[in-house]
Parts: C-alpha cells; structure tokens; sequence
C-alpha cells in the first residue's frame, strides 16, 4: 500500500481554553503503528479536546505532539495526513454521496481515473456502492455513518481518528457496525485512535484503553489489564457493566488468617486473595474491597463446582431487593448488610424482591483499594 | 334550526375573506389601482396635469421602441444593473466571509459592513457627490489626479453603480451572514483535515452553502438596481449628455419635466415586464440549478 509507518506520541500535553479552563493536563501517550487506540472516560473528560489536538483542530498550549518523529503541534490538520470521522458524520450536504467520499482525494488533483477506482473499491468495503449518486440527506444514520468512515479511509492516512462514530446509532446497528469497525481495523492496517464514552465498545475494539478522567490519564492497558488490575477506584468503576461493587472494610488479622471486616455478617478471610502479602502492610486499616458482579455467585451455581473452586467464596445473607432479567443472565439487586450491591447471575434464578438468600462472593477475585487516594494496593506496594 | 346552519355554513365560507380584507384593501389602493391607471395612461396622450386625453392605442410604446433615446435608456441600465448587482454581492459576500469568525473589535467590522442599508440614497450621493469633486474630492486628492467623474460620460455610470453597489451591499452582508451561520463549523474542520485549502473550501462548501441565499439576494438585488433613483438623480440628473439616464430617471424626467405622463406610463410598464421576465427566467434556472 506505500503507506509510511505512523507512530504517534504526546508528550505533557495539555489544553486550557481561553476561558482558563484546563480540559486536557500533562498527556502523555505513545500510540505504536497499527495499533487501535480508545479513548474512554466521562463526559467532559476531554476525550474530543485530546482528539482534536491531535488533529490539529485544537492547538496544544503545552507539550509536545509528535507524528513519525515530526513534530506537528504548527503544522495545519491538512498537512498532518490523519483523517478523522466526526460524530455528527460532517458529510457535506451539496455533494452526493461519491464525492462526500472522493472529497479528500479531488482537494489533492488525483487523477480522475484513480480517484474513481478508489472510490468503487471503499464503496465496495463498506457496501454502498447503489448510495454513490444520493445525497447525505437520503440515507440513514447507518449508511452515513458508514460514508463518513469511507471518506475517512480512501486517502490511506498514517491514522484514523474517530469522535464517538457509533454513538448516534441504535443499540443493534451500533453492535453490527463494532462488528465492522473491527473488521475493517485488521484488513487495512492502520492507527485507529477511537473515541467513545460507550465501554463495551472500547473494550471489544481496542487494543488498548486509555482511560481518562477530567482531563488526566487515569490508566492505558490493554483491555485484560484494565479488566483485571484497575489501577484505581475509578477505573475499576468505570470498566465492567454492571459496574463493581464496593464495600468499605477493615483489614485484621486474626487466628493468624487476615480477615476483611465490612460491618455486620460480613467478615471475609482473605487467605486466597491474589494480593494477600501486600493487605498484611493495611493491618488494622480501612480499605474498599471492590468485587465485579460477574464474580458473585448463587448457591445452586457454587454446589456445581468443583472443590478447588469452591475454595475462597465466602457465603454472604442477602435481601433481594429487584432482579432484572437481560436474556441470558440475570441482575440482582441486593442489600448486604447496610450495602446496596448488584450480582450477575445466570437464567434460571427466580428470586423475588424481599427474600433473603444466600450468595457467594468469590474473594480470589477481589480488588483491594487504599480507602484514601484510592490506589489499587497492587500498585501502592510497586510505587 | 335549518336556517341557522345555513347562515353559520354561509359565514364559514366569508370568514377567511374577512381576515384578507385589511391586506387587500391595502394592497388594492396602493398597488393594484395604481397599476391599473398606469396601463390605462399608456394608451392616451395627456394634457400638463396628468389626465388622459386623446386615445391613442399603442401609439407610446411605438413612439418609444422607434426612439434612439429609450433605446440608450435601456443599454445604460443593463450595464447599471449588471454591475451593481455583481458588486454589490461580492462586497457583501466579501464582508461576510471576513466577519464569520470571532475577533476582538468584530461588531465595529460587522455594522461598518451593514451600515450602508442604514443610510438614505440621496445623503450617500451627497457625499460622493462630494468626494468625488474635481478639485477638491478626496479621491482625486488621494489619488492625485484630476478627473471630473460626474461630468464625463466615462466614468460618471461607474460612479453611481458603484455608489448603488456599496448602498445595496449592506443588506447583502447582513443576508450572507445569516447564510453562513447556518453552515455547520464542522464541515469546515473536516475540510481541513481533509486537506483542502481556504479556497477550496470557499468553492467547494461556502458557496453550495450559499446557494439558496446567493439566488435571492440576486433577485432581490436586480430588481432594487433596476429600480435605483435618488443617487442619479441628485449625482447626474442622467447626464452628462444621457449617459446616466436609467429608465426609472427617464421616466421621471419624461413625466415631470416634459410633462408627457402617457410616454412615461408607458416606461413604467416596459420596465415592469422586463424585470418580471428576469424573475421568471432567473426562476426557471434556479429550479433547474440549485440544489438544496
Ligand atoms: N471551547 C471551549 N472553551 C472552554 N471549555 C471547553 C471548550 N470546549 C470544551 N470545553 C470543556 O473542556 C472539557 C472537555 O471537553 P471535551 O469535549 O474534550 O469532552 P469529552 O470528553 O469529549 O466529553 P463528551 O463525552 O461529552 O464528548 C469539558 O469540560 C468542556 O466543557
Ligand atoms: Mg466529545
């Protein structure tokens, strides 16, 4: 394909608006060729803002943007060879849909012939080569949507950005175009930086995650690693739907056990926990376990398994106190002691609003958060 | 009971006439009566106070189609209009563009631009009349040369064009800017990181933007400049020689100076269709160009 490597890195950037206002402090970020990047976090995290200055949309007012070793924060977004697909899609309303997508290709003089083959060939990707002669306002989200990202990739740029492209989209298209998106990030071989606030989305796309909140970096991983060692409360919160469920306990040791104390009936020894050698530095310390819903079970789902992993789950008396049944797995809504908390279980739990049962809370599985800053205690112990 | 249904279903049908009534009143004093006493006028000679008197059919339209003077009326207005309404809009449009961004001192551009619709023709042709004097007009002065622009049948069209363009761009620029506005900035930035430059843009979503607004500004503008009066008539009063003798001012000078209002009435009615079949035309080609 000719196209050059793209290597992408930020260094201490940040924006602040006229108004003062800092939306994107001290980013630091390398993105390696081919990779596909998410930006994910809250609204207003300056998700866009970072996009945007890369670019070249937003002028960076500190720091340091660098594209394949040039330095880009002076160069016009024309000259920085990235095209970018915008939320609202920007397709313009004059053109038809062929030159929506030759647009970027007829601004540089391409021959004429060329530009046509390569037009019929993304059309043909993106299967809408009958939409070539329409125009924006007679197609759907979907098939805009999907003009919008063929404009993006006809130029073969050194990368792809996209501003929360699917987020106009209803639930079922958004989950065939993720289908495509992945798709099309194998066969053509380019930096995808992608943009959502929507985390299953960044974490079925992304290689990896950068997780944002007000304007800092909270943790960029892989999606395994933000799944499994959160750096933090927020991104433990943040990824994961339903989100996990925190309980404030104190560590103690007794029977020389460590011991998570979190209020009434609810002790849990901490013998099988992952990071069992660093909770004995929080003796007699407050610290919020965090346990995602998936790692809670029902008693009819711990009596079919085996011992071995039966060994750490904790028996916990709960009330229900609603349970919502998505398809093939059920939400249940608990109270456990003076905390509200929810479970993932499977189908056939029938449980009612008000009765009291008994789950299994999977303390292998358990995250542990210093109750202050709240740092992952993995991380403390390395920092 | 039958009959009281019957009057209901009777005053039903009166009741949006009733509504009309005020409007077309109005319209019908003002405009339709008017309109029709200047048909009637065309087709009789007429005594000093305006009254028709001897039918003469359509002795006044042959009288004028025959006259080399109506003939020169009508060439000065053509090139008139043609280059008002082109300078006209391009200043407008110019100002607009320039003032579609935010900067500090961007409301004194913005009404300096529209101030040209606030200001009466005749106390604008005052003040040209002025600058432009030979001896001591400040264009002359700053220009250093001695051309007596009204009185040479050079430039002295030129100048009250130019004067009408920068009257009637005002209104322009407010119209374009309100165009513009509704371009969505995103559009913009795409084009950017697509890679095209200030002028594609322009070309390529500025003006299709434009589109809708760009036709009636040229139809409101051709009409307002075949219709243009108070500036040649203080600047030029049609001369030197006829060379500012627009059909409006010919009209004028036919109906009030030489008195002869079956000529002038007959003018008025060449000028009407002419303008009505540029509308139309100007219509016909937009239905078939412009795309929304
Ligand atoms: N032109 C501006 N002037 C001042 N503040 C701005 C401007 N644009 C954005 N902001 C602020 O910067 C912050 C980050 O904005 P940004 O658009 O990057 O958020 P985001 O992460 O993309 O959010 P969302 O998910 O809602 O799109 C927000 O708090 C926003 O209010
Ligand atoms: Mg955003």
């Amino acid at each position: 394909m000719g196209r050059s490597m793209a290597q992408l890195e930020l260094r201490n950037v940040t924006k602040r608006y006229e108004n003062g206002f800092e939306a994107v402090s001290n980013f630091n970020l390398d993105i390696q060729d081919k990779e596909f990047i998410i930006f994910v976090g809250p609204s207003g995290c300056g998700k866009s803002t970072t996009l945007r200055m890369i670019a070249g949309l937003e002028e960076a007012s500190e720091g340091e943007i660098w594209i394949d070793d040039r330095l880009v924060n002076y160069v016009e977004p024309k000259d920085r060879d990235l095209s970018m697909v915008f939320q609202n899609y920007a397709l313009y309303p004059n053109m038809t849909v062929y030159d929506n997508i030759a647009f970027s290709l007829q601004v540089r003089r391409l021959p004429k012939k060329e530009i046509d083959n390569r037009v019929r060939e993304v059309a043909r990707i993106l299967e809408i080569e009958n939409l070539l002669d329409r125009r924006p306002k007679d197609l759907s989200g979907g098939q805009k949507q999907r003009v919008a990202i063929g404009n993006a990739i006809i130029r073969r740029p050194k990368a792809l950005l996209m501003d929360e492209p699917l987020s106009n989209l209803d639930a079922k298209l958004r989950g065939q175009m993720r289908v495509e998106l992945a798709k099309l990030h194998e066969r053509l071989d380019t930096t995808f930086i992608y943009v959502t606030h929507d985390q299953t989305e960044a974490m079925t796309l992304g290689t990896r995650i950068v997780v944002m909140k007000d304007g800092r970096i909270q943790q960029a991983d892989t999606p395994k690693m933000l799944y499994e060692h959160p750096v933090n409360r927020f991104v433990a919160g943040f990824i994961g739907s339903p989100a996990m469920n925190f309980l404030e306990g104190v560590v103690c040791c007794e029977e020389k056990k460590l011991w998570l104390r979190c209020g009434a009936r609810m002790d849990f020894e901490l013998t099988w926990c992952s990071v069992y050698s660093v909770l004995t530095d929080y003796i007699a310390k407050t610290v919020t376990a965090g346990i995602r819903p998936e790692d809670i079970y029902l008693e009819e789902e711990y009596r079919k398994m085996g011992q071995e992993e039966q060994k750490g789950l904790k028996a916990v008396k709960v009330t229900v106190t609603a349970r919502e049944l998505l398809g093939a797995e059920n939400i249940l809504y608990f109270q456990a002691g003076e905390n509200d908390l929810i479970a993932k279980v499977g189908p056939e739990c029938a449980y009612r609003s008000g009765e009291e049962i008994t789950l299994y809370f999977d303390t292998k599985r358990m995250h542990f958060f210093d109750a202050g800053i709240g740092m992952n205690v993995e991380r403390c112990e390395l920092g | 009971m039958k009959i009281g249904a019957e009057k209901e279903k009777l005053g039903k049908k009166i009741e949006p006439y009733l509504f009309l009534m005020p409007s077309l009143l109005v319209f019908g004093i003002f405009l339709f009566y008017p309109f029709a006493k200047t048909i009637y006028l065309s087709l009789f000679k007429t005594n000093k106070m305006g009254q028709a008197k001897i039918f003469v059919g359509l002795g006044n339209y042959i009288e004028l189609f025959t006259s080399k003077s109506f003939y020169n009326s009508i060439g000065v207005t053509v090139v008139f209009v043609a280059i008002v309404v082109v300078l006209s809009m391009a200043l407008g449009l110019l100002g607009a563009v320039l003032c579609n961004r935010s900067f500090p001192g961007i409301r004194i551009f913005s009404t300096a631009y529209a101030l040209p619709m606030a200001i009466a023709s005749a106390s604008a042709a005052l003040i040209f009349k002025i600058m432009l004097h030979q001896s001591v007009g400040i264009i002359n002065k700053l220009l250093h040369l001695e051309i007596n622009w009204i009185s040479d049948p050079k430039y002295a069209l030129v100048c009250v064009a130019v004067l009408t363009a920068w009257l009637n761009s005002g209104i322009n620029f407010l119209y374009f800017s309100a165009g513009l506005a509704n371009i969505d900035e995103t559009l913009y930035e795409r084009a950017s990181v697509d890679g095209a430059n200030g002028i594609q843009k322009f070309f390529r979503l500025t003006l299709p933007g434009l589109g809708p607004i760009l036709f009636y500004t040229l139809v409101v503008d051709v009409i307002q400049a075949f219709q243009s009066f108070g500036q040649v008539k203080i600047l030029t009063q049609g001369g030197p020689g006829e060379s500012t003798n627009l059909i409006v001012y010919s009209i004028y000078r036919d109906a009030f100076f030489n008195y002869r209002f079956g000529t002038a009435a007959a003018e008025s009615i060449i000028l009407f269709l002419i303008i009505m079949c540029l509308t139309l035309v100007m219509f016909k080609i937009e239905k078939k160009g412009v795309k929304y």
